[in-house]
């Protein structure tokens, strides 16, 4: 089996304009990564909300070290922080070829709707343990 | 065929040519950078425009390529210049001018400076090169003509000043140009030849500031400061010198000279007053420090109890077990070890407390009365009891007034050094001010 890389980075929103403006662009963002992400073998999650992006990128390190570089100079975010990097057992989101993790805030929701509700609040939980996992290894060295 | 004989052909027909070319990144190398610069220059003055030189540093690439190797070096650097050349606009030229360094010409300086802000924010975001996230930082310096320069190698030279003071400042920013950096660049190379000369001409002098038993009043230690007589501008404080004979390697040279002067004055003292010196960090760090000292008590007759050498607290936490080496070496020749400036950096008295020491100098930081408050007199009653508890001297720096020498005294310090017990004093007016600081002898010295 391939062996998997998985990197977590989180960044902030430069993104100016209206909610809906705002999760007009990261839908966007999200069509094109997954139309570059299933021809690449990378799967994945992205969380939003007006202050932050959080997003998980798993597969192929090849794959996933050129997909993080086309992501970087992108410039409606700014701040970029990785949390995690490294390989890993199997994939968090085998299913997802980039997976919306939701914008967080109320008067953001209540302009989505590409997801169901069910399949935003797997993947929200899935990057929030992930997040949370780290968390517990950071107080772990304390 | 692309005849080679007009160096401008190659990069005009659209497609470098491998003396043109950066093999690792793909991009154009110094060569084409002046061809380009050259070209640029040029064209744009002769139609009043501006042409804008950007140099291009990258901050911590040592680090990585010392880190994860010059594989994943040379990854990174294609890397950053793909992030480059994807802010370049029409009419900008990015070269690799070798190593970590890159260049880019642009045309007006306002153009420039939102490039050269742009850089810099896309530059410092992570990199995943192989397997490893990185992060590194850009520095730049800019330089335009006209308002800069008419020639390439002008503006060049400028731009490099600029990118000299951007790294100064702190590093991941950009810097323009402008005239004083010029001047100050001119000042430092002469204050560099200067000081060469100064040392080989024995410019320098001694300054001597005691420090007083804080029951006695007695004369304990003159404190050694090295002062620059320089020819033109009088008698220079360290201050203005030692930075500079840091950078140039000359630091432990001239701390060398300090001792041996320090050894001779010190021959003609009382024995009961020691000379302080106080040892830079490369000084300390010198494999010849330790030969040096006992070569000059040897030369002046002198024993290792009339020489105390002051150490700031980094140089002890720098590297336990080598200076406590050299540390112990000293003891053992009787050579006094005092901290300096204690209680301003990071250092824990529990730290300080493992190193063989004689003196914990206080910093005036802490007792001098304009912005030494509760908590800073608690501090200093501390580490007064603790240096009388381990048999310690301590000393406080910046006692200015009576006043404030009877509350020092209440905290429990032993020692006090500062303008009450008498401003420094060159070595040749120091016989008859010895004679005038030493109200009595001590009783021991009386009666042998």
């Amino acid at each position: 089996m391939e062996k998997i890389y998985r990197v977590l980075y989180c960044s902030r929103n430069c993104m100016e304009g209206s909610p809906e403006h705002q999760l007009n662009e990261v839908r966007n963002i999200l069509a094109s990564s997954r139309k570059n992400n299933v021809a690449v073998g990378i799967t994945g999650a992205l969380l939003f909300n007006r202050e932050m992006f959080a997003q998980v990128l798993e597969g192929p390190l090849e794959q996933v070290q050129a997909t993080f570089e086309r992501i970087q100079p992108d410039l409606r975010h700014t701040d970029v922080t990785v949390l995690e990097n490294g390989f890993v057992e199997a994939r968090d989101f085998p299913e997802w070829s980039m997976a919306f993790a939701g914008a967080t805030e109320a008067h953001f929701a209540e302009f989505e709707g590409s997801e169901t509700n069910t399949a935003k609040t797997e993947a929200a939980e899935q990057i929030g343990a992930l997040l949370r996992s780290l968390v517990v290894q950071e107080d772990a060295y304390v | 065929m692309v005849s080679t004989s007009d160096p401008l052909v190659p990069y005009k027909s659209g497609d470098l040519t491998e003396l043109l070319k950066d093999h690792l990144t793909g991009i154009g190398n110094r060569k084409y950078f002046e061809l380009k610069f050259e070209e640029s220059m040029t064209v744009n003055s002769s139609s009043g425009f501006e042409t804008t030189v950007l140099l291009l540093d990258l901050d911590r690439f040592k680090a990585v390529n010392d880190s994860l190797g010059h594989a994943a070096g040379d990854a990174l650097l294609c890397l950053v210049t793909a992030r480059m050349s994807n802010l370049l606009g029409p009419g900008h030229t990015l070269a690799r001018l070798g190593g970590d360094e890159f260049g880019i010409i642009c045309g007006s300086y306002d153009s420039a400076k939102q490039l050269a802000g742009r850089l810099i924010e896309v530059v410092q975001r992570p990199y995943l090169v192989e397997g490893s996230a990185v992060n590194i930082g850009l520095s730049i310096g800019l330089a335009a003509s006209p308002s800069d320069g008419n020639t390439r190698s002008e503006l060049m030279k400028r731009a490099d000043l600029a990118l000299y003071e951007a790294k100064a400042q702190g590093r991941n920013r950009f810097v323009c140009f402008s005239a004083d950096m010029e001047v100050q660049a001119k000042e430092l190379r002469t204050l560099e030849t200067e000081l060469r000369k100064a040392l080989l001409l024995k410019q320098f002098e001694l300054q001597f500031r005691p420090q007083v038993d804080v029951q006695t009043r007695q004369l304990r230690v003159l404190e050694a400061g090295i002062h620059w007589r320089h020819p033109r501008r009088g008698l220079l404080h360290a201050d203005v010198f030692m930075p500079t004979a840091e950078t140039i390697g000359i630091v432990a040279s001239i701390g060398e000279w300090i001792l041996s002067q320090a050894c001779r004055e010190v021959a003609q003292w009382p024995r009961h007053v020691t000379v302080a010196v106080s040892l830079s960090a490369t000084h300390f760090n010198s494999p010849r420090l330790v030969g040096v000292i006992e070569q000059a008590l040897e030369r002046n007759h002198i024993s290792g109890e009339q020489l105390e050498l002051e150490v700031t607290e980094d140089i002890l936490l720098r590297d336990g077990a080598s200076v406590r080496q050299v540390l112990a070496k000293l003891r053992a020749m009787g050579v006094k070890v005092a901290i300096d400036g204690f209680g301003s950096g990071i250092a824990s008295l529990s730290q300080m407390v493992g190193f063989p020491l004689d003196k914990i100098k206080i910093d005036r930081t802490l007792v001098e009365e304009s912005h030494a408050g509760v908590s800073e007199r608690a501090i200093v009653r501390a580490i007064a009891a603790l240096g009388e508890g381990l048999g310690i001297t301590t000393l406080a720096a910046g006692v200015s007034t009576p006043e404030h020498l009877s509350r020092i005294r209440l905290d429990g310090c032993s020692s006090v050094q500062g303008y009450l017990t008498s401003k420094a004093v060159s070595a040749a007016d120091l016989r008859s001010a010895v004679e005038t600081l030493i109200d009595k002898q001590p009783e021991q010295e009386a009666q042998s």
